[in-house]
């Protein structure tokens, strides 16, 4: 036993020196100057007591150097970040960076570290537009313990996928039998070439975003200001159905082209498609049924791949079939902005606003509120909630922004019998309809005269009375006995 | 008799209970206990019975068959009264005695599965030879000592327990899981096969054990005899029509002044906020959101709900419980500041979408292109399992739980959905739309099932189209292909009739 083992050991460490030789370069030498380990500490606010802040949590994550100063890495990490520290190869003090651009729909960041800090210019990475299917790729990462780590995976295909941080899709390459797991920006390497940034990982794959991207937001980044990039505005459904295309009048020689089913009111394509057009192409890229076009490096890619590499204000040729017939439509990129959603899809950096009168707790619908509700949030929250978030978080219109909920009532005696109330949706104060959270502060002027605040809601709900009386006693009560520093927060 | 009703008495109860306890009892009031059970021995019986659950998703299709063991007692008219869900969906039922190995054939004569009630019919008049029937007693007092007969697990003869009323008040029956009405809770021991069998106090029947508390240690629960006679006298008239509701959603929120003052109603005035009508209600019309109603009959509501009645704390929907269908309350309430009266007229006052589970009542189904149309009930989401609530698609959990709100169309009767499809060339592209609710088809609004054949007949250019809630995909379907191949599909997967 032991001496078969011995065999096989000995013709694995005779193997291993040729294989390597034959398939990689080793860029560990060069990579120290150019890769940092950064740690930062965030601080989010709590939803439930949006008053409060929660407790300071530190991360660590990778980034490579992309300028003299300048470093790149992912997103995520830095949503909510208080303090950004980096740390070199063979450097044991911590260099101060900030953010200078971050875009959460690319998951990519871009930090400057303090210059007075760093003692010796960085030497930046440049990426490179590779793509070659089945070849094994190298990742660096400088560790937390300081060392430059190596690991490695196989390009397997490129697809357009949602990052854990956004609503947006957008290309990530895939790469398989990664030979551990690497997810936080660790830079991933063709050779001698830096291609991709790792983004998410499984026990089978790893996700990187690729050097195209890297290089287009850098490049915007560089510009005097941000845009961003281009967001779907519309949803589609398949076309496979023979009878839907008779019924379209498509003709039988037009056997491509994708359902244009929802129309957002934000986004790329809102206020020019139709609900009911079938998209045939987008610039020229001719669209099948599922929505996917023939990318001439990528193989069949959906097509927020066309929309999300386009700058925000350029424009995009798109082919409808629309009421029986063909026609071009030309169509202005847009992106979508989390905070201009009716129901915001993230609030990364910003705290909640928040109004408490009386006891009552108002605040804006969001998605991270609705989380609250932990694993399987989407089948426990209130379903009027749900719904705005399902099917309206990206059609808000001029009259309704935001959707404004009573979310609980801190129990006093001026509320006695609204006690259980919480989770419904504000329609109106003091009369004044509420479209957005700043409503209610102007709503609260309204009726001097009238000794109460009046509070409607949606649905079937008992209308809120808050007595004028004795307001500003019961709120000091209030802010004493439940710990609130200021009744109200807004941006 | 009047022996009897001698130890009826709270003090003779509890005396007898520790009688009983102690290792010398006295043995005239042991032999009174004894004759109890020895008049009655044969007037419980034992009631099994073999259920089939309808399938709501395929209709045509019934569900694997279960047996179940409950109890039952003859009551006057030699009937047996049980509970509903000791025979709802029963296919078979037999009925036996104790200590007789005869077992026989029954059927149900009536079933109030809001009440979970029933009368059972046993063939052979024979059957009655030897029992005495069993005659109702009132409501039992708190505290006051009862007696559990049936036949619950764990052996095959009648099983006697006793306890004490430990609380009276208005409890859901979990039977429907919506419906509620009087409880009583008693901490006699109330087991899987006790269900339906009476109550005792006095010799006389003062509930029907029902269900229990499973998490709990000696909670079970009893139907109490206002309920029981409700039932008895519905099917006087040979149909059983049910319980009536209000018809409207309350509040109980006026222990807040300043409410009770924005809404004008006097300060020492106790009432509820009525806060949503049903639709098609006997209370549309003569209720509004905003009113506050303060009596019902001669009851004033308190700021919880309850009023007060014959000595107990009950909601006020008492009031409407013991009355018939068709029979009216008289409700007070203020409306800016005025009071005023009307008569309600006490009616069934179902949503569109109605929260309790069905029995007894076949679902119904429309095939059009192999695309299977029913009517959503409890029954149909329950097939999602036991989170079935949190697993349903999301707009059927948003209709289930708001549909009186978001359903503002008084001629929506029902809400049908697409809840199965049966595979065929026709419909190979519209699985995405399984478990959607049908809005329109061809245009045409479906506010039940019955709409759908006339509605998929009126095809335009040879194309049916189906709009769904919530969905701004129209499903297509090619008519002349649905029509070709009705016939084959029906033939494919065994169903009888394209409807029933």
């Amino acid at each position: 036993m032991f001496l078969k083992n011995a065999i096989i050991s000995i013709v694995i460490a005779v193997l291993c020196p040729i294989l390597q030789a034959e398939d990689a370069i080793d860029l560990t030498e060069p990579m120290r100057q150019s890769l940092v380990y950064l740690e930062v500490s965030s601080v989010s606010w709590e939803q439930i007591q949006p008053w409060r802040q929660s407790e300071v949590e530190t991360v660590g994550t990778y980034g490579c150097a992309v300028g003299p100063n300048e470093v790149l890495t992912l997103a995520a990490p830095m949503s909510n970040a208080v303090s950004i520290q980096a740390r070199r190869y063979a450097q044991n003090e911590f260099i101060p960076a900030r953010i200078k651009v971050i875009d959460y729909e690319y998951n990519l960041c871009l930090i400057e570290l303090d210059k007075s800090a760093v003692k010796t210019e960085l030497t930046p990475l440049s990426f490179e537009n590779k793509y070659n299917k089945n070849k094994d790729l190298r990742a660096y990462w400088l560790s937390s313990g300081g060392h430059l780590t190596t690991g490695r995976a196989t390009l397997d295909r490129a697809d357009v996928m949602y990052s854990n941080v956004s609503f947006v899709r957008t290309l990530n390459y895939v790469l398989s039998n990664p030979s551990r797991g690497t997810g936080n920006g660790e830079v991933y390497c063709l050779d001698k070439d830096a291609i991709g940034l790792a983004c998410w990982s499984t026990e089978t794959e790893v996700g990187i975003i690729p050097a195209e991207s890297i290089n287009r937001f850098l490049k915007q980044a560089r510009q005097e200001s941000y845009n961003g990039f281009g967001a779907v505005g519309f949803e589609t459904s398949d076309l496979l159905d023979p009878s839907v295309r008779n019924f379209l009048k498509m003709p039988d020689e037009l056997r491509h082209g994708v359902y244009v089913n929802t129309l957002y009111t934000m986004g790329t394509g809102s206020s020019e498609l139709r609900s009911g057009d079938v998209i045939l192409a987008i610039n020229g890229q001719s669209l099948n049924p599922y929505g996917r076009y023939q990318d001439d490096r990528y193989d069949r890619i959906g097509l927020e791949n066309l929309i999300s590499k386009e700058q925000v204000g350029s424009t995009m040729m798109f082919s409808l079939w629309r009421d029986g017939k063909q026609e071009d439509v030309e169509v202005v990129v847009r992106n979508i902005k989390a905070d201009q959603m009716l129901v915001p899809y993230y609030g990364y950096d910003r705290r909640p606003e928040y109004l408490v009168v009386g006891g009552f707790v108002f605040q804006k619908l969001t998605r991270d509120y609705m989380t609250m509700w932990g694993d399987g949030w989407q089948g426990k929250t209130p379903p009027h909630l749900f719904q705005y978030y399902r099917s309206q978080s990206f059609k808000p219109t001029e009259a309704r922004r935001d959707i404004v909920l009573l979310s609980y009532v801190l129990p006093t005696e001026a509320n006695l019998g609204y006690q259980q109330l919480g989770r419904i949706v504000v329609k109106s104060f003091n009369g004044k309809e509420i479209g957005r959270f700043e409503d209610l502060f102007d709503a609260l002027s309204l009726n001097p005269e009238s000794p109460f605040y009046v509070v409607e809601f949606e649905l079937s709900s008992p209308t809120v009375i808050i007595p004028k009386a004795q307001l500003k006693e019961t709120d000091r009560q209030i802010m004493e006995n439940y710990g609130i520093r200021e009744l109200s927060y807004r941006e | 008799m009047m022996q009897h009703r001698s130890i009826c008495s709270p003090c003779a109860a509890i005396a007898l209970v520790l009688l009983l306890a102690s290792p010398l009892p006295t043995v005239a009031q042991e032999s009174v206990f004894q004759d109890i059970i020895k008049t009655y021995e044969k007037s419980v019986v034992m009631i099994m019975a073999v259920r089939q659950e309808f399938d709501y998703v395929t209709p045509w299709k019934k569900r694997p068959m279960a047996g179940g063991v409950g109890t039952g007692f003859v009551i006057d008219g030699q009937r047996i009264l049980t509970n509903a869900h000791n025979v709802a969906n029963a296919r078979y039922i037999e009925v036996s005695k104790q200590y007789e190995a005869t077992r026989y054939p029954a059927m149900v004569e009536f079933v109030g599965h809001d009440c979970d009630l029933a009368i059972v019919r046993v063939m052979d008049a024979a059957f009655f030879d030897d029992t005495t029937p069993l005659s109702l007693g009132g409501v039992p007092r708190v505290n006051s000592t009862v007696q559990t007969c049936g036949f619950p697990m764990g052996g095959r003869q009648l099983s006697i327990t006793e306890g004490v009323v430990s609380r009276i008040e208005t409890g859901i029956y979990s039977h429907t899981q919506a419906d509620s009405h009087v409880i009583v809770q008693t901490d006699a021991a109330i087991n899987p096969g006790n269900s339906g069998g009476p109550v005792l106090q006095d010799g006389k029947v003062v509930g029907v054990a029902f269900q229990g508390l499973q998490q709990a240690d000696n909670i079970g629960y009893m139907i109490p005899t206002t309920v029981i006679e409700h039932f008895l006298k519905d099917v006087q008239d040979s149909t059983y029509d049910g319980f009536g509701s209000l018809g409207a959603d309350t509040f109980e929120g006026l222990h807040n002044p300043a409410y009770k003052t924005y809404l004008k109603v006097p300060a020492k005035v106790d009432g509820v906020v009525i806060i949503e009508v049903v639709r098609n209600s006997t209370a549309e019309g003569i209720l509004q959101k905003g009113d506050v109603l303060t009596r019902i009959d001669t009851y004033n509501i308190d700021n919880d709900g309850l009023i007060l009645i014959d000595g107990l704390r009950l909601e006020f929907a008492e009031v409407i419980d013991r009355k018939q269908l068709g029979e009216t309350v008289e409700i007070e309430y203020y409306r800016d500041g005025q009071p005023a009266t009307a008569p309600l007229k006490v009616a069934l006052n179902y949503p569109v979408l109605t929260w309790g589970r069905q029995y007894d009542n076949e679902p119904k189904y429309q095939i059009y292109a192999g695309l299977t149309f029913v009517t959503i009930s409890r029954n149909y989401l329950e097939n999602w399992g036991r989170n079935w609530l949190s697993e349903i698609p999301f707009t059927l959990r948003y209709l289930f739980i708001h549909a009186n709100e978001l359903i503002d169309d008084a001629n929506r009767k029902e809400l049908i959905v697409l809840s199965e499809i049966l595979p065929d060339d026709v419909n190979a592209y519209l699985s995405g739309f399984k478990n959607q609710v049908v809005e329109t088809v061809n245009g045409v609004k479906i506010n039940a099932l019955k709409d759908l054949p006339a509605a998929f007949a009126a095809d335009k250019d040879g194309y049916c189209t189906v709009k769904f809630m919530d969905n701004d995909s129209p499903m297509i379907i090619d008519a002349n292909a649905a029509k070709r191949r009705e016939a084959d599909i029906l033939e494919k997967y065994q169903v009888p009739a394209a409807s029933n």
